[in-house]
């Protein structure tokens, strides 16, 4: 609550005219924009455009925030992501043609991500380089739909809880549940298909949480 | 338990706060359905995989871009650090060219270049207070130079000139000197002469009488010869040579200056 009134005070001096405190708010916040831009468009380019315009509309709007209706950061956060669907409106028809050149089976998808690791590596948790493996999840995260990638986002990579996700989302909580648990499994499924190919190229057996995807997910439906 | 109450309470597995009755029939159904004991270990897994991206570096300048956009300004914080990395990187570039350059022993060449410039700028009648680019131009810089060149020339002209009328004076001066003496000893008129002279110093308060004409001024000594010459009539000045001698002395002190009475001067002489 302390960090809100804070919050709240830096807002307030923003809202008078105080160009100094404006910086602080743009130095203190600008880092959790451009993640939430960057990881729901997967192009840092497009992340850095969307982050200055997040800013620009913040500052004119700055002064409707009131605090009696959420922390400061799901403001930002609804803002952001509002923003986010409207580009990825905007960007719609790019991206149809996009994810049809990606690949329209699960062979040619595997091959995608395959082609983005440098290596073939036999376990995903030892003997990847850590700078590979997340350039290969935040791949994978551009996979799934604008819907489970926004909600697995606010919650693995922002820390939100759900009660703050249902508001920037605008749907019930239990929806939000679900379409979390949807995006962690579907991205845990990408990943696996990448190392089952691994593993018909010769390398050997991928972990246990990876392997028997298929099966499983035949007997789930 | 049913598959969707399942899926429910996952997240809460997940995040490690289901416990007492709802996490016993949790269990139960994890281990009895295989299709959601597969759908929480996916669902861990992408959580795990998701932990492991580290937050995104922003671009260096974007709250920059972010100010300019808002406020309009680059914040002074920001302009300090810019100018900062400017001024860093034109020292880095200058460096392998000045530092050969950039000693203390080269100090005095530069001091010495610095003061050559400037005399001659300054001998060009460029003054750096009003330069502007028509008196930059090669003609007004060469006219500079040559009037310059005439002005120094003609005052040096002058200066001699007026040097050489001085002389002239000095030696007639001396001349007429010499021949005083003479007179003095010779006639006895001369007395009377003197005691005059003596009131006039007085009258005019130096203050000093000084009895002998070698030691007199040459001021009050034009004075006298002029005086003298005014009483030409009665006094040994009547003498034809000393009357000629002291009219220049006249011509002298009412235009010291100019140098073609000077020559008049001379011609008379």
């Amino acid at each position: 609550m302390d960090d809100n009134q804070a919050t709240f005070l830096l807002v307030r001096r923003c809202v008078s005219g105080d160009a100094v405190a404006w910086e602080e708010l743009v130095r203190l916040h600008h880092r959790r924009v451009y993640n939430v831009c960057y990881r729901f468009t997967g192009s840092a380019e497009d992340a850095d455009d969307l982050t200055q315009e997040v800013f620009i509309r913040l500052f004119r709007t700055l002064g409707s925030y009131e605090p009696g209706k959420g922390s400061f950061v799901t403001w930002l956060t609804t803002m952001s992501r509002n923003l986010l669907v409207d580009h990825f409106r905007r960007s719609r028809q790019d991206r149809v043609t996009d994810s049809l050149d990606a690949g329209l089976g699960p062979e040619e998808d595997s091959a995608t991500m395959a082609d983005q690791l440098a290596s073939p590596v036999p376990a995903p948790d030892q003997h990847i380089q850590s700078r590979e493996r997340q350039a290969m999840v935040h791949a994978a995260l551009q996979k799934l739909s604008p819907e489970l990638r926004e909600a697995v986002i606010l919650r693995d990579l922002q820390d939100l809880d759900y009660r703050d996700i249902a508001q920037v989302l605008k749907v019930p909580e239990g929806t939000v549940k679900s379409r979390i648990n949807r995006g962690r499994t579907e991205l845990a499924r990408l990943l696996s298909r990448t190392y089952q190919q691994d593993a018909s190229a010769g390398v050997p057996a991928p972990g246990a949480n990876a392997g028997p995807a298929n099966p499983g997910r035949g007997a789930q439906k | 338990m049913q598959h969707a109450e399942f899926e429910a309470l996952m997240t809460d597995a997940l995040d490690g706060v289901l416990a007492g009755e709802a996490q016993q029939r949790f269990e139960g159904h994890r281990a009895e359905c295989p299709a959601c004991a597969l759908m929480y270990s996916d669902a861990a897994a992408g959580m795990n995989w998701l932990a492991t991206l580290e937050p995104a570096q922003p671009p260096a300048n974007i709250v920059g871009k972010i100010m300019v956009a808002t406020v309009g300004q680059v914040s002074a914080a920001a302009k300090v650090q810019e100018s900062r990395a400017w001024l860093q990187k034109l020292r880095a570039a200058a460096a392998p060219l000045l530092q050969p350059v950039l000693q203390p022993r080269f100090a005095l060449s530069f001091a010495m270049a610095f003061f050559s410039i400037s005399t001659a700028l300054s001998l060009g009648g460029v003054k750096l207070t009003n330069v502007n680019a028509a008196s930059l131009a090669p003609a007004t810089l060469a006219n500079n130079a040559i009037r310059t060149f005439h002005e120094t020339t003609a005052r040096a002209a002058h200066y001699y000139d007026n040097l050489r009328f001085v002389y002239e004076l000095e030696s007639r001066y001396r001349e007429l000197k010499n021949s005083l003496p003479d007179t003095n000893e010779s006639s006895p008129q001369r007395q009377p002469e003197q005691k005059q002279n003596q009131n006039q110093n007085r009258n005019n308060s130096s203050g000093d009488p000084r009895h002998s004409p070698d030691h007199q001024q040459y001021s009050r000594d034009l004075r006298n010869t002029v005086v003298a010459s005014n009483q030409a009539s009665s006094s040994r000045f009547a003498r034809p040579d000393a009357n000629r001698a002291a009219e220049p002395f006249q011509i002298a002190k009412l235009e010291p200056q100019d140098s073609k009475l000077g020559s008049i001067s001379r011609s008379i002489g």
